[in-house]
């Protein structure tokens, strides 16, 4: 399902038929809501199922992408630019690195709070193939980049499957909304819900500008 | 004897335990080593392959801070590996202008074989062959269709051609032809060299083998040729934390292989095939220990199975290792014993 067709059945809901040109709810509004709900659902869905058998994360979740290597000319480290903060539960859902004509080459993600802890304790020279880390740079160049060590310099392109959280910057409404089948009415009932709550505003029946319709 | 890494087995306990990202490998990596130094106090010690840049002012290597016994020595030589013998009575304190020459012994006969090139197909085939050890595979000779040549060779004759053709060992060379040279271990080991360099099998070599698993600075080289120390092409002794060589074309490295500590941090440590369950259920155990949501019994069921494991693997598994170990050093003592 595509944020587009998820967006017209919340606001057809909402119009209760056809939906008219000067209804108040806009679809961008709906996209918006969407894509809060959507890793709501799949966290709820991850503790609800993952944690009862930990091979239950839905393949269908995950993006593949193939993106650039870069090399940074001040600190000499190779990174890749994800497209948005990728949607880490518990430590599962990691991004996972491959080459682009070789699946099989390992490269293993270390996590950055504890990269100078392993190196110390020896453990790094005994990880097979390649290391990675994720780093959220904040910047002149605010980006989220998987940093690679000791790749070499005629890696040009590397493919990453990751589960994304989308954000606004590159969204496109023709793009598939990343979550289990299953979760699709859930998710529409709940940005559905969203709306509703927003626009059912009660009616004051003790005029005194005070919220206590409700004290007897 | 096969082995395994601790990044092998580590990965084995990701799996077993649904840990699709592999996101906790180094710390099981961290309590495989743990094990690794438990078994070397019971006798087992990992086995590491490193290559070494050698000082050319003392023409010695340091040995890695978790070295404790070697197993064996190579001087890397274009790429290639040429085994070294071990010489206690190699003197480490010399001047620097004395130290490297190896010694001078007695001559070494080489022998020549008399060769038939052939080719059945038509157009011209060019063979090389050695006739002077000092530059092998140096001459050339033009074989065409119906008419067979025949060569006194030191080395086999060799051709890049994908024509047909055939080359006959046919003995020993007839009458004048025959050329036996003489040669001291200084020349032949810089034949040797120059046969390494030029991609020949030196003379007196009837196998090679390939050597895997070395790392230099912690990156993990490709398999690398490696002919055995069947012939003594150089010496090597370890004194005072450093292994000194003695060797006319001693390249810039030497790779060692050697007993480690099971503290390694040159690379990868080789676990023995027999112990990878013993350490994947040690590192279940520990794990399992320092996880405060699991409860006591389940983490002494973990450490019963760890011990089951240990339990298993008799004293015995691991003498045989070591002894294994042993007659692998012993052979290659021996073969050069015979070489010379």
């Amino acid at each position: 399902m595509t944020y587009n067709q998820a967006a017209e059945i919340v606001l057809r809901k909402l119009a209760s038929g056809d939906i008219p040109d000067d209804f108040p709810v806009k679809e961008e509004e709906v996209f918006f809501v969407l894509n809060m709900v959507a890793p709501l659902l799949i966290k709820k869905d991850f503790f609800e199922t993952f944690n009862l058998d930990r091979t239950a994360v839905d393949p269908t979740i995950y993006t593949t992408i193939t993106t650039k290597v870069f090399k940074s000319d001040s600190v000499g480290e190779f990174y890749a630019v994800l497209p948005n903060a990728p949607l880490i539960l518990l430590g599962s859902m990691i991004p996972q690195v491959s080459y682009t004509k070789d699946r099989f080459v390992d490269f293993t993600y270390v996590d950055s709070g504890k990269l100078n802890n392993f190196k110390n304790a020896k453990v790094l020279n005994e990880i097979g193939g390649y290391i990675f880390t994720y780093e959220f740079v904040a910047g002149c160049d605010t980006e989220h980049r998987l940093v690679f060590f000791d790749l070499e310099d005629c890696v040009e392109t590397l493919k990453i499957r990751l589960v994304q959280n989308v954000n606004f910057s590159n969204f496109n409404p023709n793009s598939s909304i990343a979550i289990k089948p299953e979760l699709e009415m859930q998710l529409i009932d709940q940005t559905y819900n969203w709306f509703l709550a927003q626009d059912g505003g009660e009616e004051d029946k003790i005029i005194d500008n005070r919220n206590n319709n409700k004290i007897t | 004897m096969s082995s395994t890494t601790l990044y092998n087995i580590a990965e084995k306990v990701c799996l077993s335990k649904g840990d699709k990202s592999n996101i906790h490998i180094a710390k099981y990596i961290l309590y495989g080593k743990s094990a690794a130094a438990e078994m070397c106090k019971r006798g087992f010690m990992p086995i590491q392959s490193v290559m070494l840049d050698i000082d050319a002012g003392t023409n010695s290597a340091k040995l890695p801070p978790d070295y404790v016994k070697y197993v064996r020595v190579g001087s890397c030589i274009c790429d290639r590996i040429l085994e070294l013998d071990y010489d206690s009575t190699l003197c480490v304190r010399e001047p620097v202008e004395n130290f490297c020459p190896p010694k001078q012994t007695e001559p070494v006969t080489v022998k020549t074989n008399y060769y038939r090139l052939t080719t059945k197909v038509d157009g011209t085939i060019n063979f090389v062959y050695t006739t002077d050890m000092q530059f092998p595979d140096g001459e050339t000779i033009a074989v065409t269709n119906g008419n067979p040549q025949y060569v006194c060779s030191i080395t086999v004759p060799k051709t890049n051609s994908v024509l047909a053709h055939s080359i006959d060992n046919i003995g020993d060379c007839p009458g004048d032809n025959t050329t036996t040279e003489v040669l001291t271990e200084t020349q032949r080991l810089e034949s040797d060299c120059k046969c390494l360099c030029r991609n020949a099998i030196p003379a007196g070599y009837n196998s090679y083998y390939m050597w895997n698993n070395i790392y230099y600075y912690g990156r993990l080289l490709g398999p690398m040729y490696t002919l055995p120390a069947y012939r003594s092409p150089g010496f090597f002794k370890i004194e005072n934390g450093r292994i000194y060589l003695n060797s006319v074309c001693a390249g810039s490295h030497v790779v060692l292989q050697y007993k480690s500590n099971g503290v390694s941090d040159a690379g990868q440590t080789e676990i023995p095939i027999e112990m990878e369950d013993t350490i994947l259920s040690f590192m279940v155990w520990k794990d399992a220990f320092y996880d405060k949501t699991n409860s006591l019994s389940y983490i002494q069921m973990c450490k019963e199975e760890y011990i089951r494991q240990k339990d298993l693997l008799t004293m015995q598994t691991v003498l045989a290792g070591v002894l294994s170990m042993l007659k692998v050093e012993m052979k290659y003592t021996f073969a050069a014993n015979i070489g010379r």
